[in-house]
C-alpha cells in the first residue's frame, strides 16, 4: 500500500468515525464504534498495524498523523459518551418527578401540658434570680399546713382554707383520721420544711398540688397547683420583696407590664402583700374579668412571721425574709386566656393539642 | 362587708368619687371588690302625684287612680293598696319599667280597666318591708312629679373586704377611722347619751359568768315601755343596703349598732328570763335549744351558752332562743352587749352551720370600750325610737379600766424589715393618724402605744405593717433582685420535666388529671375501692374524688375513655403524677414522700396508646398501637434519660395487674431483676367497662427507681476495628421466651456483642410443628484487629449455649 493510500485511508476513517458518532443515539452505539474503531481488531488498529509496510522514511509522518486521529477519536468518543451519559441521568431525573405539592408523611407530635410549660418558665426565671427547687408532701399535717404556719385552730382566718382531711382507715362512713392528717391546702408548708432542710441563705421555690374543700367551677377546683417562694437571710426586706415580684412579672409578662404592691393579709407573714398586675385582658381599662378595676392579683406574699421562723428552726432575732405563694392555674389560665378551669385538667386533646411546647 | 357610702359619710367626711374611695381603700388593705348601686336595676320607676281616685267599678277592693308623672298626661293606674289618697307623692312604675327580681311592668287589663303602670310599695322596690301599702313619699310639695326614684333611693354601696385580722374595721366606725387616717379628716361618733329612769338596772338584771375565759367582758342593759314595732324607714334602707332584713324597731337597732360600731349585740324579752339572772356557761350535754329560727339544737360541752337560772336562753355570739326572742308584745327588753371567746362562737357556728354577721365579728374580736359604748348607743336608739325607758345604771363583768397594750420596736430593725429609712420621729408621724402613740425612749427603740380597738397589733413587725401601710406600699423601693448565689441549684423536679420532654419528643401528650378519684373509676379498672390500702378523703366534695389514686391506671384510662367519647381515633398519652399508699410498716421505700404520717407519695409516669402512631398515608396504612409499639416507647424513654432498657417478665397468676390481658402483662425489670414499673395491653372487659373500642395498651413506671438507674457513665472511645455483622437462624420450640434468648445470646457471646435484634420469625412446616425460627441480626464489635477470631469463638459459644439451654438448632 502506498502512503498516499493510507494517509487517504486513515483521513476517511476519521470522517466516517466522526460522522457515525455523532449520529449514535446511545451510549451502546458509542462503545460498538469504539470496539469497532479502536479495540484489538479495530480498523484504525489494524492501519497502525499495517504502518511496518511503509518505507521507514516516511513511516514517522504517517504515524503521527495516525496516532493524532486515534487521538481525536478516543477523545471525541469520551465526549459523546458523556453527553449521550448525562442525557440519560436528565431522562432518569425527568421520569422521577414527584408531586411535591403533597403533604408530608405525618410524625407524630406530643404536646406538654401548659400547666407544667408554666411550670418551667417560673423555674427558670428563678434559677435566674438564684433560686433552688424544693418540694413537699401533699398529704400532710394539720401541724405543718396550719400551725406552724401561725394559723391555730379556730381561727377564723383558717376560713381562707377549706380542708379535705384524710379520712381515719376502715371508718364507715368515713371520718376525718385522728391523727390530723390532711391534704395540704397550699404550698406553704413546704416553707417549714424547706427551713428545716436547709441553712441560710435560703432561696426556694416550692411547686406542687394543693386541695381544698371547693366546690367545682370556672375558677375553683378542688385540686389546682401552687408555686410557693421562700427567701431567707439577714437583710432581705420588703423592698426586696417589691423588687423581685416586679422582675419576675416583667419576665412573665413582658417588660412593660405594670404592677401594684399593696397590704394583704396573711396570718403567715408581717406585713402581708397582695401583688397586682394591669389587667391582661383589657390592659387596665376595666372590663368583667378584673371586675373593673383595670387590675388583677396575681400572687400574695409578705415578710415571714416571726413565729413561722421559729417553727421552721431559724432564729428570728437574727434572720429575716419573704414568702410568697401564687396559683399556678390560675397564671396559666391568664397566660393563655383561658376561660374555664376545668379544660386544664379534662384531659381533652381537642384543648391540650393547640399548646406548643414553646413559649 | 356591704358598706352604704351615705350611711359611711355620717361618721366621716368623704372628699372623693366612690371610685376614688374604693382605690385608696384597696391600697391600704381594706380591699373594695365591687361598686353597686341600689336601685340602679330600677328602670323607669318616677315619683308620681295621684290626682284622683275613685272606685274601681268591677271590685270593692281596687281603686281607679289618676296619676301625673310629670310629662303632662295622667296616667290610669289600677291600685289595690288601701292608703292611696289623692294629693299624694307615690312611686309609680311606668308601662315598661323593670323592679327589682326582674319583674317587668307592662299594660295590663284588670278587671276590664287598663292599667298603665303599678303604684309600688316598699317591698316592691326593695327598700323597705312594708308590702301591704303604696310607699307615700309625701302630700306637699317635697318631690317633683317625675323624678327618677334612683335620686330619692339609689344608694352606693362599697363591697369591702375586710381581712380576717381586721375585726375592728367591719363597722362604718371602723372603716370612718381608716378613712379619717388618709383624708387627714375627723370621725364623727354617733350619740350615745343615754336618759336613765329611776328604776334600777340592778334590780332587774344579774349576770354570772362561769366561764370567763370564754366570756372576757358581759354588759346588760335592762328597758322596760317598749313599744316593739316596725323600725323608722331611713334604719330599714340603711340595713338593707348593708345586707340585713329589717325584722322589728328592737332587733333592727341591734343589728344597727353592729354596722356602725362592729358590736354584735343581742335584745332578750325580759318576760322570758327567770328571775332576769343570766348565766354564761358551757351547754350540758343533751341539752337541746330551740333557737329563734325554730330549730331545735342540741347542745354540748363545748359550747358556750347564754342561760337563766333553769334553761339555756342563746347561744353565745351566735343566736338568740326562740323562749326569749322578742317580739310585737315585748316591753321590756335585756340587751346583751358582750365579748366572747373567737374560736369558741367560730368552732359552734360551723359546727351548726349558722355562721352570721355577729359570729364573724365575734370571731375576729372586740376590743377595747366597744361593749359598753354599743350599748349606751342602742339605749340612745332605743329610746328615741321605741319610746323605752333605759334601766338606771348598767351591769358590767368587768368595768375595769384596761391598760393599753405598748409594743417596744427596734427602729432600725424595722427599717431592715421594710428596706426605707425610718427615724423616730418619722414612725412617729406615719403611726400618729392611725391613732399609735410613738415614744422615742432610746438606744434606738420606740415604744408605740396600741389603740384598744387594734387587737392585731401585738408585736413589732405588727407595728411595721402599720408603718409600711401609711409610707404607702408603692412609695416602698422596688431594688434589682440581690445577686444570684452560687450557680448550683438543686432542683428535683428536673428530671420529671426531662421525662416529660423526652415523651413529648417521642408524640405522645401530657395530660394532667385529678388525683382524686371515684370508687367507680377503681371498680371499673378492676381495682377493690374497698381494699383497706385505699386512702380515703372523709369529706369529699363529691364520690367522683373521693379516693387518692392508688395506682395511675384508672386515671390512664379515664383520660383514653375522654378522648374516645370526643370521638378521637388515636390517643396516645402520658401524664407524670403521684399515686398513694399507706406506708407498709416497718418498709421504708426509698425516693417517696411523706410527711411522716404513715402515708407515702409516689411519682409515677404513665403511659397509653391506643390506635396508630400516624394516620394512614399514601403509601403508609395506618397500624393500631401494640404491646411492641409500647415497649418501644418506653425503651427510647430509657435510652433518652440514659438508663439501661429494661427487661420484661412477663406477669404470673398472683401478680397480674386486674386490669391487664393475663396473656399480654409484664414487669419491668432494672438490670439487678428488681421490677420497678409494669405494661400491658387492657384486659377486654376492663376496655369495655370504660367504652374503650379498640386495644389500648398502658403502662405505669415507678419514676424514682427508674431515676435511680440513670447512672453518668465514663465515655467509650470510638472503636478502631471495624464491627462484624453476622445473622442467626435459631429454631426453638414456639413457646420459648424471645427475652430468654437473646439473655442467653448476651451472656454466653459476652461483652464482644454489641446488639442482638431479631428481625424475622417463621412458623411453618419447614421448621416444624410447634416449632418457630427467629432471625437474629448480630453485631459484634471487637477491640482490635487480632480478635476477629474471637467473634469466631463467641459465635461457637452462642450456638451451644442455644443447643444447651434451648434445644435450639442453628441454621
Amino acid at each position: 500500500m502506498t502512503t498516499d493510500d493510507l494517509t487517504r485511508q486513515i483521513r476517511d476513517l476519521h470522517a466516517e468515525a466522526t460522522g457515525a458518532l455523532a449520529a449514535a443515539t446511545d451510549a451502546g452505539a458509542v462503545e460498538g464504534l469504539r470496539h469497532d474503531l479502536l479495540g484489538r481488531s479495530g480498523r484504525l488498529t489494524a492501519i497502525l498495524r499495517s504502518l511496518s509496510t511503509v518505507p521507514a522514511r516516511e513511516r514517522p509522518a504517517i504515524g503521527q498523523l495516525a496516532n493524532g486521529v486515534r487521538g481525536e477519536l478516543e477523545e471525541a468518543i469520551a465526549q459523546r459518551l458523556g453527553e449521550l451519559g448525562g442525557r440519560d441521568l436528565e431522562a432518569r431525573l425527568e421520569a422521577e418527578r414527584l408531586d411535591m405539592t403533597a403533604p408530608g408523611r405525618p410524625v407524630r407530635v406530643g404536646h406538654l401540658h401548659p400547666l407544667m410549660t408554666v411550670e418551667r418558665d417560673f423555674r427558670e426565671i428563678f434559677h435566674a434570680f438564684g433560686f433552688e427547687v424544693f418540694e413537699g408532701p401533699e398529704i400532710e399535717t394539720d401541724e405543718m399546713n396550719f400551725e406552724a404556719l401561725n394559723i391555730p385552730p379556730d381561727h377564723p382566718s383558717r376560713d381562707l382554707w377549706d380542708t379535705l382531711f384524710i379520712a381515719e382507715p376502715g371508718s364507715d362512713p368515713p371520718v376525718p383520721a385522728a391523727d390530723g392528717t390532711i391534704l395540704r391546702t397550699h404550698t406553704s408548708p413546704v416553707q417549714i420544711r424547706a427551713m428545716r432542710a436547709l441553712e441560710p441563705p435560703i432561696r426556694v421555690i416550692m411547686p406542687g398540688r394543693c386541695f381544698r374543700y371547693d366546690a367545682v367551677d370556672a375558677s375553683h377546683s378542688f385540686e389546682f397547683f401552687q408555686v410557693e417562694g421562700l427567701v431567707v437571710d439577714e437583710t432581705t426586706s420588703l423592698a426586696d420583696l417589691k423588687g423581685t415580684l416586679i422582675e419576675f412579672a416583667r419576665a412573665l409578662y413582658g417588660r412593660d407590664t405594670r404592677t401594684r404592691f399593696r397590704p394583704g393579709y396573711y396570718p403567715f407573714t408581717e406585713p402581708s402583700v397582695a401583688f397586682d398586675v394591669g389587667c391582661l385582658v383589657c390592659g387596665g381599662s376595666g372590663c368583667p374579668a378584673c371586675r373593673r378595676t383595670g387590675w388583677m392579683t396575681i400572687l400574695g406574699a409578705g415578710m415571714v412571721h416571726p413565729h413561722v421562723l421559729r417553727a421552721g428552726g431559724i432564729d428570728p432575732d437574727r434572720y429575716q425574709g419573704y414568702a410568697f405563694g401564687m396559683g399556678l392555674d390560675r397564671i396559666t389560665m391568664l397566660r393563655h386566656e383561658i376561660p374555664d378551669l376545668r379544660l386544664l385538667m379534662a384531659a381533652d386533646l381537642r384543648f391540650l393539642d393547640q399548646f406548643a411546647g414553646g413559649r | 362587708m356591704l358598706v352604704p357610702l351615705a350611711w359611711l359619710r355620717e361618721y366621716v367626711d368623704v372628699p372623693m368619687s366612690p371610685e376614688e374611695l374604693a382605690e385608696h381603700l384597696t391600697l391600704r388593705g381594706m380591699e373594695v371588690s365591687g361598686i353597686e348601686v341600689t336601685g340602679a336595676d330600677w328602670t323607669d320607676v318616677v315619683v308620681g302625684r295621684v290626682l284622683a281616685i275613685e272606685r274601681h267599678p268591677n271590685a270593692d277592693t281596687l281603686w281607679l287612680t289618676r296619676v301625673d308623672t310629670g310629662d303632662g298626661e295622667a296616667l290610669e293606674i289600677v291600685c289595690g293598696a288601701q292608703n292611696v289618697e289623692a294629693g299624694q307623692l307615690v312611686p309609680v312604675a311606668r308601662v315598661g319599667a323593670v323592679l327589682p327580681g326582674d319583674r317587668r311592668i307592662e299594660r295590663s287589663k284588670i278587671r276590664g280597666l287598663v292599667s298603665n303602670g303599678m303604684l309600688c310599695s316598699a317591698a316592691e322596690l326593695g327598700i323597705g318591708s312594708d308590702a301591704d301599702g303604696i310607699h307615700v313619699l309625701g302630700t306637699a310639695d317635697e318631690h317633683a312629679p317625675g323624678t327618677d326614684l334612683r335620686q330619692l333611693f339609689g344608694e352606693v354601696v362599697l363591697d369591702v373586704d375586710v381581712k380576717p385580722n381586721r375585726g375592728d374595721a367591719l363597722s362604718m366606725i371602723g372603716l370612718a377611722r381608716e378613712i379619717a387616717a388618709f383624708t387627714g379628716g375627723t370621725v364623727r361618733w354617733p350619740d350615745a347619751t343615754v336618759d336613765e329612769s329611776e328604776e334600777s338596772t340592778d334590780g332587774h338584771v344579774s349576770v354570772r359568768i362561769e366561764e370567763p375565759e370564754l366570756c372576757p367582758r358581759f354588759t346588760a342593759r335592762w328597758f322596760d315601755g317598749v313599744a316593739n314595732g316596725a323600725s323608722p324607714e331611713w334604719m330599714q334602707r340603711r340595713l338593707l343596703a348593708a345586707g340585713m332584713r329589717p325584722i322589728s324597731a328592737v332587733v333592727d337597732v341591734t343589728n344597727y349598732v353592729m354596722h356602725e360600731l362592729g358590736q354584735p349585740q343581742h335584745a332578750y324579752d325580759a318576760a322570758g328570763i327567770h328571775g332576769g339572772e343570766i348565766v354564761v356557761r358551757r351547754g350540758h350535754e343533751g341539752e337541746v335549744l330551740e333557737t329563734i329560727d325554730h330549730v331545735a339544737r342540741r347542745l354540748d360541752e363545748r359550747m358556750l351558752v347564754i342561760a337563766d337560772r333553769e334553761r339555756a336562753i342563746g347561744l353565745a355570739g351566735i343566736m338568740g332562743g326562740a323562749s326569749t326572742e322578742v317580739g310585737e308584745s315585748t316591753t321590756a327588753v335585756i340587751l346583751e352587749s358582750a365579748v366572747f371567746h373567737g374560736p369558741t362562737v367560730r368552732n359552734t357556728a360551723r359546727r351548726l352551720g349558722l355562721r352570721s354577721e355577729a359570729s364573724m365579728r365575734h370571731e375576729k374580736g372586740i376590743g377595747g370600750e366597744l361593749p359598753r359604748l354599743a350599748a349606751d348607743r342602742a339605749a340612745h336608739l332605743l329610746q328615741a325610737i321605741t319610746g323605752a325607758r333605759t334601766g338606771r345604771g348598767i351591769v358590767d363583768s368587768d368595768p375595769s379600766d384596761k391598760p393599753a397594750r405598748v409594743v417596744r420596736v427596734n427602729v432600725e430593725r424595722t427599717e431592715r424589715l421594710l428596706g426605707i429609712a425610718l427615724d423616730a420621729r418619722l414612725m412617729a408621724d406615719l403611726l400618729a393618724p392611725l391613732g399609735f402613740a410613738v415614744v422615742d425612749v432610746g438606744d434606738g427603740a420606740v415604744d408605740v402605744t396600741v389603740p384598744p380597738h387594734r387587737l392585731d397589733v401585738v408585736a413589732a413587725e405588727d407595728v411595721a405593717e402599720e408603718v409600711a401601710r401609711s409610707y404607702g406600699y408603692g412609695e416602698i423601693p422596688a431594688p434589682l433582685p440581690a445577686p444570684a448565689l452560687p450557680p448550683f441549684r438543686s432542683d428535683p423536679t428536673e428530671p420529671r420535666h426531662a421525662v416529660r420532654r423526652i415523651l413529648a419528643g417521642l408524640g405522645l401528650d401530657e395530660v394532667v388529671s385529678h388525683a382524686l378519684v371515684g370508687a367507680e373509676d377503681l371498680r371499673r379498672t378492676g381495682y377493690d375501692p374497698a381494699d383497706g390500702a385505699v386512702i380515703r378523703v372523709a369529706n369529699p366534695v363529691s364520690e367522683a374524688h373521693a379516693i387518692l389514686r392508688p395506682a395511675l391506671y384508672p386515671s390512664l384510662l379515664a383520660e383514653l375513655a375522654e378522648n374516645v367519647r370526643q370521638r378521637r381515633t388515636d390517643p396516645w398519652l402520658f401524664e407524670v403524677g403521684k399515686t398513694y399508699h399507706h406506708q407498709p410498716a416497718g418498709v421504708t421505700v426509698p425516693g417517696v414522700e411523706t410527711a411522716g404520717t404513715g402515708r407515702i407519695e409516689i411519682w409515677h409516669v404513665g403511659l397509653a396508646l391506643l390506635g396508630p402512631r400516624t394516620p394512614r398515608s399514601i403509601g403508609a396504612p395506618a397500624r393500631d398501637a401494640d404491646v411492641d409499639d409500647l415497649k418501644g416507647v418506653i425503651e427510647a424513654l430509657h435510652v433518652a434519660i440514659g438508663a439501661p432498657v429494661p427487661a420484661y417478665r412477663p406477669e404470673s397468676v398472683d401478680e397480674l395487674h386486674p386490669h391487664l390481658h393475663p396473656g399480654r402483662a409484664a414487669r419491668l425489670l432494672d438490670p439487678a431483676g428488681h421490677p420497678y414499673g409494669s405494661l400491658g395491653e387492657v384486659h377486654p372487659r376492663v376496655a369495655e367497662a370504660w367504652g374503650i373500642a379498640g386495644r389500648p395498651v398502658v403502662a405505669a413506671i415507678h419514676l424514682p427507681r427508674l431515676l435511680a438507674l440513670v447512672a453518668r457513665a465514663p465515655a467509650v472511645p470510638v472503636p478502631t476495628t471495624q464491627p462484624i455483622d453476622r445473622d442467626l437462624a435459631v429454631v426453638v420450640d414456639a413457646a420459648t421466651p424471645l427475652g430468654d434468648l437473646l439473655r442467653i445470646i448476651r451472656t454466653s457471646g459476652g461483652p464482644l456483642v454489641v446488639e442482638a435484634r431479631p428481625f424475622d420469625a417463621y412458623r411453618g412446616a419447614q421448621v416444624g410443628e410447634g416449632r418457630v425460627s427467629y432471625a437474629i441480626a448480630l453485631r459484634f464489635q471487637p477491640t482490635a484487629a487480632s480478635d476477629e477470631k474471637g467473634v469466631e469463638k463467641a459465635l461457637n459459644r452462642i450456638s451451644g449455649s442455644l443447643r444447651h439451654h434451648l434445644g435450639a438448632e442453628i441454621r
